[in-house]
């Protein structure tokens, strides 16, 4: 027997044996936090977590405001039809260490919660899931109809949509890459991206 | 060493101790306003808790469950009895793939393990990528709280040590300037890295997912670039459901400071499409602990943080006064649970003002399980000779109702007589840094006899007529 099993065997033994006493589990939460107007919820929370929600009515409207704000002579990649360009090689896209010059990547959000500002990413095969930490400024578009109002309907909307695939990985991003470690001073920009700007398409 | 002794430093320098004081405070404070604005707040504690207590009691059924599913999904399950197993385990991993450089998130688990000193004997750089963790190892400090390790230091300190270790230019405080600086040097060291080690949040047992949570995205990036990923977890880190996140994720980042969730909760399923996960289970005294109907709901906690911000004890003693991997409330259970000879002061080092308890997102008992554990150190003569007979006396006393009038018509008499140097004498510890009040002339029971005419005149020896 390999010292591993060996371990596991004792482990799950004295877990058994010192089990407390049983309690059930508990129902779900009977309500949850609501909000009148979820979108401007969504855009103040994030905003108070160093990100800002811009809404806009077409890819065009926010491709101008992408290529206002940063500059597309810098390493851009974006997997939103219309809004931005990639103009790095296809092949840096599957190498991580080779996102880190990258500028700018601007990418789907599956959904958005408006308790607390938090998007849905999930992996794809387009590109290494390094994209979203290593690149400078993230940018991320979400549909107006997909801010649902608290955790538990972000949830409930993943297992109906089936957004979290049965292997891989994804997370909720909430603003940009921060710190506080230093008293307490919050400094935006720690290791990830220095800046998160949201697009609600309306 | 014991906890008392161990602070006196930290509280001799008056400033800085109430300056730490108020740092905490703040966050404490953050704290309040985050949970004040859900109206389901204390529903979402009693939930969490009753989650958190119904797997423990059915944890080898969730471990099997988690096991079976991680692997399903290609992720390698290791098992540790022991902080020397889980060392080995990871030593091993990176022996034999000959990898010598290796940067981890904050994991409270390794510490605990002391797996750092463990991999450089032999020859591995490891990295803390966390900015307050990777302050306090430049240092060569560990962390002095669990979610903010570097809080017991100034900004002057991060420059020194940016100075001295990283080529900062003399003077350097800006909080914004050194986390410039640092995000270059940790960038450096991500993408320079061979393998990423991750501590865990919470363990999934429906589907054998990890969820890690970040504010700097260090754990992201230190597990998208390198190719093995290592994620540490104790045994206690499960919870049954995916769904059950949405409870948790909501208690942690505003429980530990204010915000409504850390910048990235990341959801690891089954290892990178060009990568490995490695899950190492460690149960290091967990199990023990389970045993014991007093304590075993210690091992519910969060590691958010809550009980250490509000502890009056925590805040003006710091963290490492404790001496122990978790200071604070928690790590006073914690501790003692673990190592009882090592760490029997720590239960004393609490006021019983019971605010941890009412902050702790899922509902652990704190202060009546400190209270509780100061018996079972007195029975196992684990509580200092003066302390013991100073309690076996006040129990004499305080059975005999007589006994007690009798004492406090002596104390009020010798109180106001006594020469200073017996009642501040050596083994009044209480008194060397407070006075004494000044004695009431009469007691309490006397003052209720002679007050005036009332309803309340015929209570005698307790009992209401």
């Amino acid at each position: 027997m390999n010292p591993s099993t060996n371990a596991k065997a004792k482990i799950l033994a004295a877990a058994r044996k010192n089990a407390p006493a049983d309690m059930a589990l508990p129902d779900r939460l009977a309500t949850a936090i609501r909000y009148d107007n979820p979108l401007e919820q969504f855009s103040s929370m994030l905003a108070a977590i160093g990100g800002e929600a811009v809404v806009v009515h077409s890819p065009d409207e926010a491709d101008r405001i992408v290529r206002g704000r940063y500059d597309s002579a810098l390493p851009w990649s974006s997997f939103v039809d219309g809004i931005g360009e990639t103009n790095i090689a296809a092949a840096q896209l599957h190498d991580p260490h080779s996102l880190a010059g990258l500028d700018v990547a601007i990418l789907p959000g599956h959904l958005a919660v408006a308790e607390n500002g938090a998007i849905w990413i999930t992996q794809s095969d387009d590109y290494a899931r390094a994209i979203y930490f290593l690149c400078e400024h993230l940018v991320l578009v979400i549909s107006a109809d997909d801010i649902v109002h608290n955790m538990h309907e972000g949830y409930d909307q993943i297992a109906e949509r089936a957004l979290y695939p049965h292997q891989g990985f994804a997370a909720w991003v909430a603003g940009p890459s921060k710190t506080a470690d230093i008293e307490q001073s919050l400094v935006i920009g720690a290791q990830g991206p220095r800046s998160l700007l949201v697009f609600i398409v309306a | 060493m014991n906890h008392a002794t161990a602070a006196k430093k930290f509280v001799t320098n008056y400033e800085r101790a109430h300056w730490h004081d108020a740092s905490l405070w703040f966050v404490r404070s953050k704290r309040d306003k985050a949970t004040e604005v859900i109206p389901e707040w204390e529903q979402l504690r009693e939930t969490a808790s009753q989650i958190k207590r119904h797997t423990l009691a059915h944890l080898t059924d969730y471990l099997e469950q988690f096991t079976r599913e991680a692997e399903s999904r290609g992720v390698v399950v290791h098992w540790a009895v022991d902080a020397k197993e889980h060392n080995e385990i990871v030593a091993e991993l990176l022996a034999e793939r000959g990898m010598t450089r290796l940067v981890k998130s904050k994991s409270m688990l390794t510490e605990e393990c002391h797996l750092n000193d463990f991999l450089t004997e032999r020859g591995v750089e490891v990295i803390d990528t966390d900015l307050g963790e990777r302050i306090v190892q430049l240092r060569r400090e560990t962390p002095s709280h669990i979610v903010l390790p570097a809080i017991h230091l100034k900004r002057q300190d991060v420059g020194q040590t940016f100075h001295e270790y990283l080529d900062a230019p003399p003077g350097l405080d800006s909080p914004d300037e050194l986390t410039e600086l640092a995000r270059h040097h940790l960038r450096e060291k991500l993408l320079a890295a061979e393998a990423g080690l991750t501590g865990v949040n919470f363990g999934i047992a429906e589907t054998g997912g990890i969820v890690i949570c970040t504010n700097e995205g260090n754990a992201d990036l230190g597990t998208a670039l390198p190719k093995l990923h290592i994620a540490s977890m104790g045994i206690e880190k499960l919870i049954p459901k995916t769904e059950h996140l949405s409870v948790f994720l909501r208690l942690l980042a505003r429980s530990a400071t204010g915000q409504p969730i850390t910048s990235y909760s990341s959801h690891f399923q089954g290892p990178r499409p060009d990568g490995e996960l490695h899950i190492i289970l460690v149960d290091n005294g967990r199990t023990n602990l389970m045993a014991s109907t007093e304590f075993h709901r210690a091992l519910n906690c969060i590691r958010c943080g809550a009980c250490l911000n509000t502890c009056p004890v925590y805040r003006r003693s710091g963290g490492h006064s404790y001496h122990a991997t978790v200071a604070g409330p928690i790590g006073s259970v914690l501790g003692p649970a673990q190592d009882p000879k090592q760490h029997h002061s720590l239960p004393f080092a609490c006021t019983l003002c019971g605010s941890c308890t009412d902050v702790c997102p899922v509902k652990i008992p704190l202060h009546h399980q400190l209270l509780a554990f100061r018996s079972q150190l007195a029975e196992q003569k684990l509580v200092s000779a003066p302390k013991r007979w100073g309690m076996s006396v006040a129990s004499t006393i305080m059975r005999r109702p007589w006994l007690f009038a009798l004492t406090g018509r002596m104390a009020r008499f010798s109180l106001r007589w006594l020469p200073r140097f017996i009642t501040h004498s050596w083994p009044n510890t209480w008194a060397q840094k407070r006075e004494l009040p000044d004695a009431p002339k009469q007691s309490f029971r006397g003052w209720l006899a002679d007050r005036p005419n009332d309803d309340n005149r015929n209570v005698d020896n307790g009992k209401q007529k």
